[in-house]
């Protein structure tokens, strides 16, 4: 590696793949619950096993952006980290405060640990996806400005490029729209509101930033194709995801008491968000198709294409299937938004990662690139992991709609859970292609450990 | 004379690179924005260069108008037939046809964003399955 203080973004790629194994392990025994609905209980009830399966996505996929930070900025900037102490420790605390949270939801009912970590001096749990005690929201707050402070002071003394600007920006608005989990005000429309403003700015808005960066990065170091090229590519795409992501948010305000004009603004808006996906897939072909160089590490161009056309797919295609106010009046709620969610955080933000720990493992391993045995292996996963989340999206997608006919449509509609009953078979073949997408994390877990021929750095 | 794509006001570094890549874009926008609009000018344009064209455009143009018809094919009779078999009012009919109407027309636009990388970058492209087989160059 060029720096040495890049060397701390490893540990935090390994955590990443770890709490990564920890959130597949938690979706298969959701998917069981699905059909088997008293599996695991009263050990791990199905609301617990969800918020775990979804906190340790996010913990994970924030391990990764942190990793690859520490790892970009320095060779971006050409100069040390600022303080790669200060990261080091930032890893120590977040993954104790994530540990003991997620060991905090497993040993004690959540009204109990609500009591035990202060929530009611002031009341921010027990919102979807936002549902960790106060002590460790603050946490994450310490955290992220110890490491925004740590990258931004980086840049400052540096060299200031395009995509580490963009990665900045990216990460600041993580951090900004973060904020808005601590607001909780008792009116539920209120409430929503702004709750979409760290969910939906996170994942439709600034972390396509950090996605944009991560990928522009890792294409000019494999194709060779010029900097200036992919930098114009790369302000197309940051302009598209903001235009459309921003106020896209309105998709999320159709039926919680905002007012009617949503309906056309969240239509227009989100109807235009693939835009920005369908970009990033013409950018990443376009820029291998262009390349000056074959680069060894042949599984982290993989990664970089992947991600280009699954994020398309599932951020932007079976976003769009259900977008419209018209569509979404049937299809709010359905595993229709199951199958999407799916496809999207896999497509977009788990690629985008493991594209990033592809390409700067083997590096800070001392080699260019893994042996070709290892990077075999590596594809191998690639393929396992991506077609098994196509099959888990196309069977979600079509319980979706079976149940939507049912439940909605049907001149007799089914009570819900007389619907689940009837879909039962579409959550079973989801459940096998969840087991292959857990061979495919094991293959891609042994690819580290395969050696043979480096090439070296 | 071949056509030079001076006409479209763009330097290109390999001959009939701008019109492989507005062949592409044709392609995309009958998929996604103005069905049949874009499709007609496809054809318009395919005719107009289909003997003249540098070899580029020439294939990017053939692919696009023969994967737009087969793909207009794909999408509309079968979709008709599941409607006509199932019927409107069984759930399952609404299944298989959004599920076909998707997957059919995402890999469709799939396959046109590749291609339009392989404009973007003067390379040839051949769609899988549906694409004709590529021209090879006497010279």
């Amino acid at each position: 590696m060029q720096y040495k203080s890049q060397a701390v973004a490893k540990p935090y790629f390994i955590a990443a793949i770890g709490l990564f194994v920890g959130q597949i392990l938690f979706g298969l025994i959701l998917g069981l619950q699905y059909v088997l609905g008293d599996f695991l209980f009263p050990a791990i009830p199905f609301n617990v096993a969800r918020m775990v399966h979804t906190n340790l996505l996010i913990v994970w996929l924030l391990f990764g952006f942190m990793g690859g930070a520490y790892y970009m900025i320095p060779e971006e900037s050409e100069t040390e980290l600022f303080s790669p102490k200060l990261a080091l420790a930032m890893f120590w605390i977040f993954l104790v405060a994530g540990a003991l949270t997620i060991v905090g939801y497993l040993a004690v009912p959540y009204a109990t640990l609500a009591e035990l970590t202060g929530n009611s001096l002031l009341e921010t749990m027990g919102r979807e996806f936002l549902e960790q005690p106060l002590p460790t929201k603050l946490g994450i707050v310490v955290v992220a400005l110890a490491f925004l402070f740590n990258i931004t002071l980086t840049v400052l003394k540096g060299k200031k490029t395009s995509i580490s600007i963009v990665l900045l920006l990216g990460l600041w608005g993580l951090a900004v729209f973060f904020l808005f989990s601590f607001y909780n005000p008792v009116n539920v429309v209120l409430d929503k509101f702004f709750w979409w403003w760290t969910v939906h700015l996170w994942v439709e808005g600034v972390w396509e930033l950090i996605l944009g960066s991560f990928l522009a990065f890792v294409l000019i170091k494999t194709t060779g194709v010029d900097r200036e090229v992919i930098e114009k590519w790369l302000y197309v795409i940051v302009t598209l995801t903001l235009i459309t992501g921003i106020i896209g948010t309105g998709h999320h305000y159709f039926w919680i008491g905002t007012p009617e004009y949503w309906q056309w603004w969240g239509s227009i808006f989100s109807a235009l968000e693939p835009i920005p996906f369908f970009a990033m897939t013409v950018f990443a072909f376009n820029m291998v198709n262009r390349r000056r160089r074959e680069h060894p590490n042949k599984a982290a161009v993989l990664w970089a294409l992947g991600t280009g056309v699954m994020s398309f797919l599932g951020a932007g295609v079976w976003g769009f299937l259900h977008t419209l106010a018209p569509v979404n009046y049937y299809t709010h709620g359905t595993q229709i938004t199951a199958a999407h969610g799916h496809m999207a955080f896999y497509g977009a933000y788990a690629m985008v990662n493991l594209m990033m720990i592809s390409y700067a493992m083997p590096i800070l391993r001392g080699r260019a690139a893994n042996s070709n045995k290892s990077q075999v292996l590596e594809m191998w996963s690639f393929w396992l992991m991506t077609v098994a989340i196509v099959f888990i999206t196309l069977f979600l997608t079509a319980a979706g709609i079976l149940q939507v006919w049912l439940q909605r449509v049907s001149d007799a509609p089914l009570p819900f859970m007389v619907a689940q009953d009837k879909i039962a078979l579409f959550y079973w073949m989801r459940e096998w292609a969840g087991v292959a997408f857990l061979v495919g994390l094991i293959v891609y877990i042994a690819s580290f450990f395969v050696g043979g021929e480096e090439k070296q750095a | 004379m071949p056509r030079s794509d001076a006409e479209t006001g763009y330097d290109e570094k390999i001959p009939g690179q701008n019109l492989a890549v507005i062949a592409e874009s044709l392609f995309l926008g009958n998929l996604l924005i103005v069905p049949g609009v874009c499709f007609a000018v496809l054809i318009w344009l395919w005719l107009r260069n289909k003997d003249d064209a540098p070899p580029l455009a020439r294939q990017h143009l053939k692919q696009t108008t023969y994967v737009s018809l087969w793909g207009g094919i794909l999408i509309v009779v079968f979709s008709a037939v599941f409607i006509a078999l199932g019927g409107l009012h069984w759930e399952w009919t609404w299944v298989v046809v959004i599920m076909y109407f998707t997957c059919i027309h995402s890999t469709l636009v799939m396959f046109g964003a590749f291609a339009l990388a392989k404009a973007l970058a003067g390379q040839t492209w051949r769609y899988p399955l549906i694409g004709p087989a590529i021209e090879r160059d006497p010279a």
